[in-house]
Order: structure tokens, then sequence, then C-alpha cells
């Protein structure tokens, strides 16, 4: 197969392939397929929807909420009744949605509280609920006989052959496609690994965890809602017998065949399902242990599903060695730093307990604009704990912080972002699937805010943003030297050059303080030195920065002051030299022997000096 | 309304007996076996197969059906378990209920979809402290807290439960003290595979045997511990007997839809209220 | 004295990561031998490899002459211990249910378990008055303490220690060190890995020092000389003297 370079995979619009499968599969009524072929592609399009909301929710979001059969089933009732009171079916589609996604957010909220197991047993449980819950309400679904008479579409009042009413199915069904995989390739998408991969990189970015956790569970109920719309007018009766155990769990295993994380991935995993085990009716009564062993398997076994292979496999035809347009232009211009407004940052007081064990006993710290703020101290110190109440990932017990004249003692980590305090952490938080441009550009997420909307229509709004993203972080790489792996997935990047994108990342959100946490840990001399070098550059451009370290050479290189922590209290304070020679640092570090040979030889040298 | 407490107990038995189970398996491995459940179904159609065509006495019945529930447990954890070391909770869940189902639906295939009686045990009501109480229900309620009782015992006192516990809490830590982590894990599916499924000839009495009954036994199960707190036997039995009290009187008082529906949010208002449960700790739950 | 642990060239890290590159390093029964460095220099990843906690990605590891390539548990039976850092002791569980989990290798052994807590009282009295209490409310000092107890259970014949001083105050140190060179006495051989120089050369027979993933220093302390290099290697630039 030929070789595509990087600029013109970038160019080609992939989504033209699947558009095209569409339409094709839209058209099959001219093209004079058989009924029994038509039906079989409404039962994939339909639960390919669903696959895809469950996806949104698990392979995105990375929870498991596995009430996408009973979504469906609200999505049906609601329709199928309101058309039985006869209304068209834009009306009906449009409540069976809101429905849905009512819903959605219903099942999903208790998902904000609870660990994924506990999500995936409630949404469980309420899958079980549904012949219960239609009992109760059988004056409008109908009880166990079903909701029957649900008449034929009609669409403004003109009433749909069976021919049309496929067509538009499968329509839907690509313009459901379309909103999905526009909102998972935008930003949104984008902060939904993050928060998946790293909760706590999320929170250091200043998302509202809760905000984009609850967005997923609406936007997954979506395509339920849709889908259940299109089954009660198919059918023209809805009874619960079609959306019990067996049903999600035939969800479940399509979307691990085809790839959780994927939207299309959900149409193979429908494929595969209904063409595979669902055909000969003789295997009708296995598909129960069928769906059983694919789960087993698919969950051992499937990392990514069909669709990851088949990424691997397009990506693999990928030279990667040219540059795009833009990166190559920054190469060429060499973007220089620009000022930094740094904001002076105070601690004072500050004390943490863990139970029984004082972590930090009043302990007070400050940084300013255009300095380098070092924190030392051997282990067990407390360094980190201070860091982590400074980054809002603590609470501290007593104690006061101030970012410039603001009090900000007691704020949590993503509100702290909002107020520009960024970090980086000692094991770099890189989530899986981003490229190095990607990364810089999650930063901006909350700094030019786009509706889901207008992600999932790329509105003009959207799509200058996106731009800009692009923009700042292709500068900010340049900027650090790495503007070369812009377009590289993340995860290929050597240890020394994650810590140099992760300064990157904490640069784009404009930070008043940066927090560097050990940010040398690991690397070799020449890693060192670079790191060295771009964070004097960064305190020379105005940045606060306070760096937690061991490397010793390294803080008194670039240090403007150090302090030195030891069993929870700041034993000493100074610049490099002055700490340097302290006795109580040479003590907590080595010793008091080393500290009485330090002294003896210090008197010695100054009577020497005197005597002269 | 004796009666109904009795019925409430009996079945709450059942939902703790499932719930000793978990624990089991859940504090030696830290993984929560969605398919625990269907072990009792096994038993159950065990007891069928086994009374009604070899007509074998009750004892024999039992140890037979302690002996298969041991050997599907060692399957499902070599075969579903053992392979996902540190993937994650997720996939742990996907399997297990991948086993549930794959259980459920081989039941489905040799036995179809009527439910159907066992041969022992027979139908006569006992009249017992003013309520009415079958003699099967009253051995499944005597069972459940036995069963905790020793398996609670065991799990503090000897020296394989402490291990459990330990690794539980630190793996590492385990390893180096030299509790073979893995070993464990084999064990307590074993164990509670074969508890749950030797339980199976008296549970199925009451519940008839159908290739269906893990599902919501699953779920209320899980229930059960969500409120008691995981980890825990007293826990197990209190939750269990909870849910199976609040199940009967729901269906008593508010009618036949009703029973799930209460236990459903039941467990939501747990969960968001007292996520630990009664007798858990806040500390290294994973669910 | 028996060479009782011998790594040779050992590679190990996490991952791409190769932390440790070609470490050579001999301790010997009734010997102690302190391994020094400073953070990131891959002193706990060393510890870990030689538990088998770590994959090794190249060299051995062998215990008494036989080398060491399986799981933690089996080598913990041939007789290692290693009391990791930040005093890993089950928390949730009482002082005495960890002295005897500490003794799980040897639990069918007639009287190991009552001989070996008898024997932990003994080393460490604070611990028999704790001894029903959780460990979790235990002070620092004494969870490290119990933390070594636990791993003496079973009768280590090589002992490796991760930084038992660290969080500790200075008093409790001394105790605890006193505890840990007596160890030799009774024919162990340890390795301990350690940031306090001064209170290790107080105890030590031997001193590696391990810089960037390789050993640079490896010799007794009698012939250590002039131990300003080990304090360049921690604090940089040799202070004035």
């Amino acid at each position: 197969m030929r070789f595509l370079s990087l600029r013109d995979a970038r160019r080609l619009p992939f989504w033209i392939l699947p558009l095209l499968v569409g339409v094709v599969v839209m058209l099959l009524p001219v093209l004079g397929a058989p009924r029994g072929t038509l039906r079989m592609m409404v039962t994939i399009a339909l639960l390919s929807m669903l696959v895809a909301g469950l996806n949104i929710a698990f392979g995105y979001a990375g929870e498991l909420a596995l009430g996408q059969s009973a979504i469906y089933a609200a999505g049906a009732y609601f329709a199928g009744y309101f058309a039985v009171q006869g209304l068209d079916l834009p009306i009906t589609l449009v409540i069976a949605v809101i429905a849905a996604m009512g819903v959605g957010l219903l099942t999903g909220g208790p998902g904000l509280r609870l660990g994924s197991w506990s999500l995936g047993m409630v949404t469980f449980f309420l899958v079980l609920l549904l012949p219960d819950i239609v009992a109760l309400l059988r004056e409008y679904t109908g009880g166990s006989a079903g909701l029957s008479g649900i008449p034929l579409p009609s669409v403004f009042g003109t009433k749909l052959d069976s021919e049309t009413y496929y067509m538009l199915v499968i329509a839907m069904t690509i313009l459901v496609f379309a909103l999905l995989r526009n909102y998972v390739v935008s930003r949104h998408g984008n902060a939904l690994k993050v928060m998946r991969e790293s909760p706590v990189l999320a929170r250091s970015l200043g998302y509202s965890i809760t905000r984009i956790k609850l967005s997923a569970y609406v936007i997954s109920a979506m395509p339920a809602g849709v889908a259940g719309t299109l089954f009660a007018y198919q059918e023209g009766y809805v009874s619960d017998v079609s959306f019990g155990f067996s049903m999600a769990v035939a969800i479940l295993a399509a979307s691990i065949i085809g790839g959780s994380a994927s939207i299309y991935g959900a149409a193979f995993g429908a494929a595969i399902l209904v063409i595979g085990p669902l055909r000969a009716t003789a295997l009708q009564q296995f598909s129960l242990p069928f769906f059983g062993l694919l789960l087993i398997v698919g969950g051992l076994f499937f990392r990514g599903g069909i669709a990851e292979l088949l990424q691997r496999f397009v990506r693999a035809r990928i030279i990667k060695d040219d540059l795009m347009p833009d990166v190559e232009r920054a190469i060429a211009e060499k973007a220089e730093l620009p000022a930094i407004a740094g904001k002076p940052l105070r601690a004072s007081g500050i004390v943490k307990r863990f139970g029984g064990n004082t972590a930090l006993a009043g302990v007070d710290l400050e940084a300013t604009p255009g300095r380098v703020t070092a924190l030392i101290g051997p282990n067990g110190s407390g360094k980190t704990t201070l860091l982590n109440v400074i980054g809002g990932f603590l609470k501290a017990d007593e104690g006061v912080v101030t970012l410039g004249d603001r009090d900000v003692t007691g704020l949590a980590a993503h509100q702290l972002a909002a107020a520009g305090i960024a970090r980086t952490f000692q094991t770099p938080q890189i989530p899986k699937g981003l490229t190095v441009a990607e990364v810089v550009q999650v930063a901006r997420y909350r700094a030019e805010p786009t509706s889901i909307v207008s992600g999932m229509l790329t509105l003009p709004g959207t799509r200058r943003a996106m731009r800009r993203d692009r923009e700042e972080a292709v500068r900010l790489l340049s900027i650090m030297g790495i503007a070369h792996l812009a377009d590289r997935p993340a995860e290929e990047l050597p240890l020394g050059t994650r810590r140099i994108l992760e300064v990157a990342r904490a640069l784009a959100a404009d930070p008043a303080v940066l927090l560097l946490d050990e940010p040398a840990s690991g690397l070799d001399e020449s890693d060192v030195d670079a790191l060295s070098e771009v964070i004097r550059r960064l305190a020379e451009a105005g940045a606060t920065i306070v760096i937690v370290e061991h490397n010793f050479e390294m803080v008194l290189r670039i240090a403007d002051r150090i302090d030195v922590l030891h069993l929870g209290r700041m034993i000493a304070g100074g610049t490099p030299e002055e700490v340097r020679d302290d006795p109580e640092v040479i003590e907590s570090y080595l010793g008091k022997a080393a500290r009485e040979r330090a002294e003896k030889a210090k008197a010695e040298s100054e009577a020497k000096g005197e005597s002269r | 309304m004796m009666t109904t407490v009795w019925a409430g107990l009996s079945l709450g038995a059942i939902f703790a007996i499932v719930a000793i189970g978990y624990n089991i398996v859940y504090i030696a491995s830290r993984v929560f076996n969605f398919a625990q459940a269907q072990f009792v179904m096994i038993g159950a159609f065990i007891a069928l197969s086994a009374g009604s065509a070899l007509d074998l006495p009750l004892w024999l019945t039992i140890i037979l059906c302690a002996l298969v529930g041991g050997l599907v447990g060692a399957l499902e954890e070599l075969g579903a378990i053992r392979w996902l070391r540190g993937r994650g909770a997720h996939n742990e869940l996907v399997t297990t209920l991948g086993v549930a189902t794959l259980l459920s639906g081989i039941a489905l295939v040799i036995f179809g979809s009527n439910p159907q009686r066992l041969p022992y045990f027979g139908e006569a009501p006992l009249d017992l402290a003013g309520g009415r109480v079958l003699l099967v229900e009253l051995f499944i309620i005597l069972a459940a807290i036995g069963l905790a009782v020793a398996v609670g015992i065991i799990t503090k006192r000897t020296m394989v439960g402490m291990a459990s516990l330990a690794t539980s809490e630190d793996r590492e830590a385990g390893a180096l003290r030299g509790i073979n982590a893995g070993a464990l894990a084999i064990g307590a599916f074993v164990i509670a595979g074969a508890l749950l499924a030797a339980m199976g000839p008296l549970i199925g009495a009451k519940t008839f045997a159908i290739y269906n009954l893990g599902d919501l036994l699953a779920v209320k199960a899980f229930v059960a511990l969500a409120i008691g707190g995981f980890g825990s036997y007293a826990g197990a039995v209190i939750g269990g007997f909870g849910v199976g009290l609040i199940e009967v009187f729901a269906a008593r008082y508010l009618g036949s839809e009703w029973p799930n529906i209460t236990v459903f949010v039941l467990l939501l208002i747990v969960l968001l209220v007292i996520p630990q449960g009664i007798f858990g700790r806040r500390t290294g739950r994973t669910v | 004295m028996s060479e009782a642990l011998v790594v040779t060239d050992l590679v190990t890290g996490y991952g791409q990561l190769k932390v440790v590159r070609g470490l050579s390093l001999t301790c010997r029964s009734g010997e102690l031998t302190v391994l020094l460095g400073r953070n990131g220099a891959g002193k706990t990843t060393t510890l870990s490899a030689i538990a088998g906690l770590l994959p090794t990605m190249g060299g051995t590891v062998a215990l008494h002459g036989e080398v060491q390539t399986g799981s933690t548990v089996k080598r913990v039976k041939a007789g290692l211990g290693l009391v990791q850092e930040g005093k890993r002791v089950f928390r949730q569980r009482t002082v005495e249910e960890n002295l005897r989990l500490g003794g799980y290798v040897v639990r069918r052994e007639r009287g190991a378990i009552d001989e070996g807590i008898a024997r932990a009282y003994e080393r460490f009295p604070i611990l028999k008055e704790k001894r029903t209490q959780m460990a979790a409310s235990l002070s620092g000092g004494q969870q490290q303490m119990l933390a070594i107890a636990q791993a003496l259970m079973p009768r280590p014949t090589v002992l490796m220690l991760d930084e038992p001083s660290a969080g500790l105050a200075p008093a409790i140190v001394e105790e605890v060190f006193g505890e840990i060179a007596g160890l030799t006495k009774e024919g162990l051989c340890v390795l301990l890995v350690e940031q306090l120089i001064d209170h290790s050369l107080a105890v030590a027979d031997r001193v590696a020092v391990l810089d960037r993933g390789r050993i640079t220093i490896d010799t007794d302390v009698a012939g250590l000389g002039s131990w300003d290099t080990l304090r360049e290697s921690y604090l940089g630039a040799a202070v004035t003297d």
C-alpha cells in the first residue's frame, strides 16, 4: 500500500470514507436490496447508536454507565406514547431525546459520587428494574402487554412509506455519528481523555470534573433517545421484553469488539454482533453464552478493539518525518518568550496533620516574580505535602496562602488553576492518545471555553478557539525547543522531554505561579542542563517559580532563594551560598558529626584569616 | 405480619450468603466478582439433575455441588481474572459480567427458561413465633448466620485469613512477608464458589431453579454489602436481612411492582449518604 | 565470612526508564554494608530489584551462591528480608498481628512464631506495650521498629533496610540504628540504604556509593579516607575546609 506523508494525511478528511459508506447504505433500497437486508441494516444502525452512546460514557469519559438499554427503552416509550397521541415524528423525536437525556442525567448524577464499580452496578440494576417501572406506569406503557398502535411515521403531515422511513433511519444515524464525532474530535474530546487518564491533571488544569462528567452522561444518552424513537416506529409496538439483560450485555460486547474509545468502532461492533451470531435462528439460543464469551475475551485481550487495529494499520502507513507547515514556520521564526505576569505567592503558618503525624508544623514560604524559589529537604521532610497544599490538592489545617493580594487559602485545585497556579508533576501526567501539541492545547480548555453544542456543530467559535489552541501550542513548543515533535504521540517521548513538555503545558495556562515538582528526578546530566536553562529563562521573563528538588547541584545553580524543610519545619532559608554553608542544613543531610566538622573548619579558617 | 418478617429474613439470608461470597473473594483478591451469584444457580440446577435423575440423597448432592462450584470458581479465576492483574477495575467488571452471562446462558441452553421445582424439602410450613415459615427457609437463615460467623472467625483468627486481609491492604508488603497473593486469590474463588454452590439445593428449593436466578440476586447482594460495608461479614448478614425485609414489606404494603424499585432507591441513598457502609472502613475501597 | 548476597551487573528500572545500569555489590554474613547516594540515584530501585519486586533486565542476584530468578515470595523463603521505606506495615492490623504475619513463611514450624514474637518484644519493648493496638495508631518511630521486627520474624539471613531514618526524630534514629548495628553480631548480612551519612558510617563495615545507576565507591570504612568526597556527592561543590 502506498505511503502517505503526514501533511497529506492531515489534509485528507478521513470522515469522507464513513460518510460514503453511510450514503451507500442509505441508498440500498434504490439499489434493489432485499427486505431482509434492509431490516438487518436498521438493526445495525440502531445498535450502533446505542453503542456510540456507551462509548462516550465508557470509552471516552471512563465511566462504566451501563444503563443504555434503559435509556433506549425510555426513548422508545416516550416516542411511542406521543405518537399514539397523534404527534408527528419530529416532535416525538425531540420529546424522546429530551426524556432520554433526562434519564441519562438522573442515572449519571449519582455517578459523580460513586466509584466505577458502584456506577456500573447502579446502572445495571436500573436495566433489571425496567419491567417493574413499566408495570408501575402501565397507564402510559401498556404494562406487560406493551404499547401498541403506534402509527406509521409521519413528518409534517406526510406519511412515510417503509423505504423512505428506512432512509430516514440511516440518515439520522449518520447525523448522530457526525455530531458525536465532532464532539469527540473537538476540545471536549481531549478534555474527556485528560479526565479519564489523569483526574489529577484535569483538576490542576482547572477542569470542573463535575460538569464534564455530567455533560458526558447527557450526551451519551442522546443517541439512545434517537434510537428508541426510530425503534418504536419501526416495530409499531414497544414492550419491555426487548430491553433487558441480554440487550445490555450485547451493547457492552459490541462496544468492546469495535473499540470502546472510538465512535466509528461502535458501528463496527454493532455490525459484527448483528451479522455474526444473531443471523442463524438456530443459533439464537446460544446468543447469551456467546455474548458472555465475547465479554470475557474482549475484557481480557481487546484493548482498543477493531478501531484501534485499523488506526494502527493506517498510522503505520504514514511517514512521520515531515512537519506540518505551521510547525516549520514556528521553528524558522524562533519565537521569543514573552513577558510572563508572575504574581507573588505567600504561605504562612501552614500546619498539616495526618492522624498522629504532623507533616508540616507551621511553615512559611515566599516566592516572588522573576525569581526561582527552591524548596529542599531530606525524605520525609514534608516538601511534597507543602506543594500539594499550595496546589490545592490538600487542605491545610492551619495557615494562610495568598496569591498576589488575593487570599486563596483552602481553594481546591481546579479553583487555584483558574486563579493562575500551574504545576508539573514528578511523574509526568501525559494522557494516552494525545499528540505533543494536544498535550499543551488542553491547558487552554478553561482559558477559552467553548460550548458543547458549538463543538458538535463545529461552529466558527469552536474553529477559532481550536486554531488559537494550535497556534499557542506550537509557539510554546518552539520556545521550549521541541516544536519538531508537535505532531508525535506524546507517549513516545523520553522522560527528559516529557518534563519539558509539562513545563510548556503549564505555560499555556498563562500562569501567575509555576510549581515544579522534582522536575530533574531521574534525568541525566544533559537533560538537567536543558531543563535548568528553561527554568532560568522563565524566571527572567517574569515568572514566579517554586521548585521542589533533590538535585542539590541543580538547585545551587538556578535558585535565587533556597528554603530548607526538615521534619515539617523550615530550618534554613536564604541564598544558595548561605544555605550550603548553614550548619543546620549540613546536619539534616549528613548528620551531626558532619556539622561539627564543618563548624570546626569554618572556625579554623576564620582564625587563620584573622591572624594574617 | 410475622410471616412477612420470616419471608424477609429468609429472602435476606439468600442475599447475605451471596454477599459472604463476594466478601471472601474481595478480601483475598480485591476483585468484585459479578458472577458470584451464578454459583447458587449452578448448585440449584445440579440439585435438580442429581436429585431427579440420579436420585442422590441431599447430603451427597450438597457435596457434589460444592465440588463443581469450587472447580468452576477456580476456572473463573484462572481464565477470566488472573490475566487482568493491574489493568483496572473496569476490565474485571466486564470479564466477571461475561462469566455471569456465560454461566446463565449455558443454563438457559441446557434447561430452558421455565422455572423448575427442586425435589428436596417439603412444602409444609411451620408455625414459629407467630408466623409461618418453611423448614428450608429456616435452614437458609441459620446457614447465613452460621457461615458469616464461621468465615468471619476464620478470616480474623487464622493465618490464611489474616494474610488475605493483609494482602488486600498492601499486596507488595504482603509479598515481602511471603504471602502468595495469587494462591490466596484462587483459594478464595474456589471456596466462595463451593460454598455458594453448596447452598444451591437449599436456596433453589425456595426460589426454584431458573437460568436468570443470579441476575437480580447479584445486584441485591451488592446492595446488602453497600449497606453493611464491603469486607464485613457482620455487615453482609445485617445488610442482607435489611434488604430482604425492605423488599418483602414493600411488596406487601406498596404493591408487586415496588419491591425492586424500593431496593434500588435504598441503594442510591446508601451509596450517596454512607458510601462505606455501616461496618466498612473509609480507606482502601476500590468499589 | 561467606558471601551472602552477590549482585552482578544489575540492570533494572521502570518500563523504558533504566535507573540502575550495571550495579555490582557483594555483602557478607556478619557484615553491615551501607549503600549511600542521593535521591534519584536508584537505591530503592536496587533493593526492589534484589527482592524481586521489579524485573531484572540484566545481571544476576545471588543469595548464598544460588542465583535468584523467582518471585519475591520465593526469595523471602530463601532467607531474604526487606524493610521498605515508608514504614510499610499493615496499618489496619494490630501490632501483634503484624508480627504474626511477618512470620508467615515459617507459620508451620512449631513455636517459630511465638519465639519470634518474644524476640521482637525483647528487642523493642514498646511493641509489647502496644501489642493489641492498630499499627496505624503508632508513632512514626514505633512503626519503623515494628517494620524491622516484622522483617526479622522469619529469621532472614540477609536483611535490607531502605532509609529507616526517614522522617524520624534524632533520638529515635539513635535507638533504631543501635538495633540495626547489633544485627550483624547475630550473623546477619545487612544492607542498609541511607541518606544520613553520619549515622550510617558509625555502624558500617563497608560503604558503597550509588551515583547515577552505578557504584562509584566501594570500600571498607577504614579505607574511606577524607569523606569530603562523599559530601561533594551530596551537596555539590566542596565547602571551604
